[in-house]
């Protein structure tokens, strides 16, 4: 890479990092593996900044590759993490801006989602990607998009109880029977 | 809007927002993606090392959309399987002249010319001397499609990270003919890690192959192709935008090995004849534009998926081992086997209806009871593989090592697909250790997974075997590949033995012998693929 090709990239990272960041952690739910996610894929988009013509579409190419790298990731550490029905006790779950008993019931739900699905919600529901543009992040087909969606709302209003309105319908511990 | 919209929205901005940003963002970037390039690098072509300076290679693209359209190309217009393909006419439509690829000029040099004619095929590129591997592929061939095959080999190497020679053969029996490719060392059993019907036409063979951290891609193609080029379409470009890095050709000419990425949906590979009796020059492979670079392309198509790599598709079977006499080989059938000696194994219920057709008919060994809790096995299952709801399992061993670690091993499934492998282990005040393998193959004999060490980065991971019945005794050899005969004292696992073994093993192997005929002995990695990636 050439001294402006390098530039660039480091105005990117300065000006972008910060949203990026968010983004994993919202797929990661740790602020360390998020960290981490962020890291290496900035390390594969630089080793790509060369062929990325457009920089507009920047954005969209980390997006892919944390997803991608998130899923991979998982597989790989196949003993270290894995998905359960139960919902887990995390203290550390609950941060300064805990807003309630309702949003720790959906963050713990979101966290028993399969990664796919996570990563489906948090791009539709906090990037505000359209079905399309989620399409072309996970690399799956619209209408997989649709269903894995779908799925993953059934499965957090299941989890936490929101049906109608969700303060009456909360169960009291935060977590549906 | 939903309530939960509302709510989802709500709750992902807040802990969105709550996370501070690094403080230096810019930092170890550039040194991670160093190992990583190096790592691609590396393991993409070990064994060659010349591939270490060329592969990688960045390059700016150039190529004209409408000559990669006259190839063939199109998204839905592609290969059915990511391994053999037989790409539409490679002259470039009429009307599309422009750059090297499809210019009016180009001479009529007929794509036939760089197919693999099964009656006259490509001549043998690489290491000869991985050749001693040719009668066990022909018996592994044998095995799997019945006798008569007449097995050429087109390629071989010998992978250093794993020492894992792997070749590339062709295969014919009157008018069919296969291609695929094996890994396993002369003399001993192979993997066929693919294995395919040849289509009439095929320029290049495709096929994603294990690596040590990353898949490797291999490409083969005619050994008069000039330049062989793979990678993704970035988000924002289209079909014919053209693919960004030179495959290295070090190994043989027309011969291409590169990392493969996890995710490969828009990833291709293109494959270039010279335009005229030169071969392209060093600013050719620099910069592609038609004053410096007369190509002509040949093939195009999607790159294959890497996760065949992991051995789910096509499964890996392992072959029996030739006699050591050059005899024909001993075969190995499945299928029912040989009285089990007197070991804790409880015969296997019948098949419960809808029952995947590769589920292993094995006893359920160990003790009963003494395995893992696995009352949400099934929903856990059913998540690793990528299903919604609880998978089926069967166990079919069960225990708690020196470690206090309870473990299973078995085959789950999800409604209507075939049976994965699997292992489950659970520590006391630890979280549990779920491994899913990739598809049982037909013929399966020996299942093996790894149960790392208590303490990461201490003592041995544990090897867990769980041979099929009838096997007589199990042999390990670590690194240092002397053999030895392990399971003394584990008569409760039924024939299963549990092995301490080196974290860093590498070029392990296990010998499995039935009676005292036919044997299977094979490297262990390749028992050790996920869904992903193997070891």
């Amino acid at each position: 890479m050439d001294e402006q090709g390098r530039e660039t990239f480091q105005a990117y990272v300065a000006a972008r990092s910060g949203p990026l960041l968010r983004t994993a952690y919202l797929l990661t739910g740790d602020r360390a593996d998020a960290e981490d996610l962020l890291q290496q894929a900035l390390a594969k988009t630089w080793l790509a900044w060369d062929r990325i013509r457009e920089r507009e579409a920047v954005d969209g190419y980390v997006r892919r590759v944390m997803v991608n790298t998130r899923t991979s990731l998982w597989r790989r550490r196949r003993v270290e993490e894995y998905v359960t029905d139960e919902l887990p006790e995390r203290s550390d779950l609950r941060d300064a801006t805990a807003d309630s008993d309702l949003h720790d019931a959906l963050w713990r739900a979101l966290a028993t989602l399969p990664r796919k699905q996570r990563a489906a919600v948090v791009l539709r529901y906090y990037e505000d990607l359209s079905e399309d543009e989620t399409a072309r992040v996970l690399g799956v087909s619209t209408g997989t998009v649709k269903s894995s969606t779908s799925r993953a709302l059934a499965k957090l209003r299941e989890q936490t109880g929101l049906r109608d309105d969700p303060r009456l319908s909360l169960p009291a511990n935060g977590v549906s029977a | 809007m939903t309530p939960l919209d509302d709510e989802l929205r709500a709750l992902l901005s807040s802990r969105a927002d709550a996370q501070p940003p690094s403080p230096d963002p810019l930092a170890g970037i550039e040194a991670r993606a160093a190992r990583i390039h190096r790592g691609r690098v590396v393991r993409a072509v070990a064994g060659t090392a010349l591939a270490v300076a060329l592969v990688g290679v960045g390059v700016p693209l150039a190529l004209d959309r409408p000559d990669v359209a006259g190839a063939g190309l199109a998204s839905t217009g592609g290969p059915e399987t990511p391994g053999a393909v037989t790409p539409g006419p490679a002259t470039p439509a009429p009307g599309t002249a422009g750059p090297a690829t499809s210019g009016p000029s180009a001479p009529p040099l007929a794509d036939a010319a760089f197919a693999l004619d099964p009656v006259d095929p490509w001549p043998f590129r690489g290491d000869a001397a991985q050749l001693s591997a040719l009668p066990a592929v022909t018996a592994a061939v044998e095995h799997a499609h019945g006798a008569g095959w007449d097995v050429t080999p087109l390629w071989a190497q010998y992978y250093d990270p794993s020492g894992t020679p792997t070749l590339v053969w062709l295969a014919t029996r009157g008018q069919d003919a296969r291609w695929g490719v094996s890994q396993g060392d002369d003399g001993s059993g192979v993997v066929l890690r693919h294995d395919e019907a040849l289509a009439p036409g095929t320029t290049a063979l495709m096929a994603a192959l294990p690596g040590d951290e990353v898949g490797r891609l291999l490409v083969l193609g005619s050994p008069r192709t000039a330049m062989l080029r793979y990678g993704s379409l970035l988000e924002g470009a289209a079909a014919g935008d053209g693919v960004g890095r030179v495959m290295d050709q070090s190994t043989a000419k027309g011969v291409g090995l590169a990392p493969l990425e996890q995710d490969t949906a828009d990833d291709r590979v293109e494959v270039y004849r010279k335009r005229g009796a030169n071969d392209p020059s060093r600013e050719c492979m620099a910069e592609r534009t038609p004053e410096v670079c007369p190509l002509v392309l040949v093939f195009a198509g999607p790159a294959p998926d890497p996760e065949a790599a992991g051995g789910e598709t096509p499964a890996p079977a392992v072959s029996p081992a030739p006699a050591p006499s050059g005899t024909p080989p001993a075969a190995v059938p499945p299928g029912p086997q040989p009285s089990a000696p007197a070991v804790t194994a409880v015969a296997p219920p019948p098949p419960p209806a809808g029952a995947p057709t590769n589920l292993l008919g094995w006893p359920h060994r160990g003790v009963p009871g003494s395995g893992p809790a696995t009352k949400d096995l099934g929903s856990t299952l059913g998540k690793a593989l990528g299903g919604d709801e609880p998978a089926s399992y069967r166990v079919l061993l069960e225990g708690t090592d020196d470690a206090d670690r309870a473990y299973a091993v078995g085959q789950a499934w999800l409604p209507g697909e075939r049976a994965h492998s699997f292992s489950y282990s659970l520590r006391p005040a630890a979280d549990p250790e779920v491994f899913v393998g990739p598809v049982t193959p037909p013929g399966t004999r020996v299942l093996a997974f790894v149960l790392s060490s208590p303490t990461p980065g201490k003592g041995d991971d544990t090897l867990v075997v769980v041979p099929a019945p009838g096997a007589t005794q199990v042999r390990y050899a670590g690194d240092d590949g002397t053999y030895r005969v392990v399971g003394a004292g584990q008569e409760q696992l039924g024939g299963a033995v549990l092995v301490d073994r080196d974290p860093r093993a590498a070029s392990d192997r296990l010998r499995v012998l039935f009676g005292n005929g036919p044997r299977v002995d094979t490297p262990v990695f390749p028992l050790l693929c996920g869904l992903v990636e193997c070891g």
